[in-house]
């Protein structure tokens, strides 16, 4: 602080700056007992952060985590001498229940070979990681049967039961990550930087569609009829605002979200563009998302587009 | 008295251990109670001197720690950890404030023209006057006034805490030290005149 200051500012300064000997070990207490007792606010979210993990160790630690499952998993396989395998291609009623919430530093994207047996005759069991080029099917939601079967081309990676990203791109971020997802029953926040807001209640596709375009800073085109694995409904382009630092330093800005679950978006760069499909799935709303930037390449934006129209929905 | 360098090294921003947060981010709790040990300190001695009351700066504190911990998962840049927690306590200063009715709506009226400097002043003397001169200010002015010359944040940073263009927060800082000294004239002008 300069010296040359006017006496009486002197004088401010000093007294502000007096130590007033506060002891903040009792209140540390309270804080610590309470947050004993409080969950974070995650329980939505797709762990699709690392914060500041370079790309380098996400992909060194979905690797590791990856080969981890494949181990675990060859182990609880049966063996060979056990009995006749039953063989055939895998059912919705095989599937894994959901498991429980991912935790960021367990959800990177994965580059290992995922564990699936592959099918001969059918579609193989989506599992988070690279992909073979091929067709997959997975169960999306943890609160929905619904079933989503896509072909994937080469060099695409499961981030886990809803949705895909280019495995050399890694995470979805800006400025130029590149995602294909699927949501259940999607909803939009009501203030894209309130957590605790809530979502819109939509039940049908033009109610969706208009909480969309409702949204304040977002630019919406005009919903066109499509239709998507036998599903009509509507599809638009979404432009999220530039700013995506507009709810504070640090804090992301939310966009869609799948209640009761992880599956959800984050604006995750500037400029970021989202392609939306909204479907009427037999009484089931059902989102497919295009997640793109400014800086995406065409060829993975367009291949992004491909895995999406390719989908075969089952409600 | 003035106060001792370590005091206010004490609240300086400083780069918090973005491993640790990273940690607490992924709902490490041990990771959390080492980070609210380093924050509570500062979040303390911040909230006392813009609540002016212990009482309210140790809930304030308590409810800034607790929401720092509760929203972390949405921290997207942990770099950005000590200005989000910040704004994290602001808040919680805010509603401690309310919730004691304690703020004063506006800015007080001030003199048009500051008086000739004074000579020089006693801090310890004047104690009195610079406490129910910052009561008298708006929570917005107090706080620019403890972030900037207590916390001893830039004024780039206080902004980027508060979400207020620089211009604002030097404009607060501006109102408020015209307020500060105008109460330290006010003070010393009965003296002088019985003096003169």
């Amino acid at each position: 602080m300069s010296t040359d200051l006017d006496p009486r500012t002197r004088v401010v300064l000093s007294w502000l700056r007096e130590d007033l000997h506060e002891d903040a070990e009792r209140v540390l207490l309270r804080a610590l007992d309470e947050v004993d007792a409080t969950p974070q606010r995650r329980s939505w979210w797709p762990a699709w952060r690392t914060g500041s993990m370079n790309r380098n160790l996400t992909l060194a630690a979905g690797a590791v985590a990856v080969l981890v499952i494949a181990v675990v998993g060859w182990q609880l396989l049966p063996k060979a001498d056990a009995g006749p395998s039953t063989g055939g291609q895998p059912s919705a009623a095989a599937s894994p229940a959901p498991t429980p919430a991912p935790t960021p530093a367990a959800t990177p994207v994965p580059t290992a070979t995922p564990a699936a047996s592959p099918s001969p005759s059918g579609p193989l069991s989506m599992t988070r990681g690279a992909l073979e080029p091929g067709t997959y099917v997975t169960r999306p939601s943890a609160r929905d049967a619904v079933q989503w079967q896509v072909t994937v081309p080469d060099g695409w990676s499961s981030g886990g039961s809803w949705f895909l990203v280019p495995t050399s791109l890694g995470l979805p971020d800006g400025p130029d990550g590149v995602a294909a997802a699927f949501l259940v029953n999607p909803a939009v926040f009501i203030d894209d930087c309130d957590f605790a807001g809530g979502t819109t209640t939509t039940s049908t596709v033009a109610e969706l569609v208009a909480a969309i375009k409702a949204k304040d800073g977002w630019t919406v085109s005009n919903a066109e009829d499509a239709s998507v694995g036998g599903f009509s409904g509507q599809r638009l382009d979404v432009q999220l605002p530039a700013d995506e630092a507009r709810c504070g330093v640090g804090t992301s800005a939310m966009v869609f979200g799948e209640p009761g679950t992880e599956n959800g978006f984050f604006q995750q760069g500037p400029s970021q563009q989202l392609r939306v499909w909204i479907l009427d799935a037999n009484g089931t709303l059902v989102g497919l998302v295009r997640e793109s930037y400014e800086g995406s390449p065409a060829d993975r934006v367009a291949e992004a587009e491909s895995i999406l129209e390719s989908s075969v929905i089952t409600p | 008295m003035k106060a001792p360098d370590t005091t206010v090294a004490t609240v300086r921003m400083r780069d918090v251990d973005t491993q640790l947060v990273q940690r607490a981010q992924h709902g490490d709790r041990e990771a959390f109670g080492l980070l609210a040990a380093e924050l509570a300190t500062r979040f303390l001695a911040v909230a006392r001197r813009i609540l002016r009351d212990l009482d309210l700066a140790e809930d304030a504190t308590q409810q800034a720690l607790v929401a720092t911990w509760r929203n972390l998962p949405q921290l997207r840049d942990p770099a950005a950890f000590d200005a989000w927690s910040y704004r994290l306590l602001v808040h919680a200063c805010y509603a401690e404030g309310k919730r004691a009715r304690l703020w004063m709506p506006n800015l007080r009226v001030l003199p048009a023209d500051e008086p000739e400097a004074p000579g020089e002043f006693d801090g310890i003397l004047h104690r009195d006057e610079l406490e129910t001169a910052i009561r008298r200010l708006s929570v917005d002015h107090r706080t620019v006034l403890v972030l900037h010359h207590y916390a001893d944040m830039p004024a780039e940073r206080v902004a980027q805490v508060l979400e207020i263009p620089v211009g604002t927060v030097y404009s607060r800082l501006h109102h408020a030290m015209r307020a500060m000294r105008a109460a330290l004239d006010a003070e010393a002008r009965p003296a002088a005149e019985a003096t003169g």
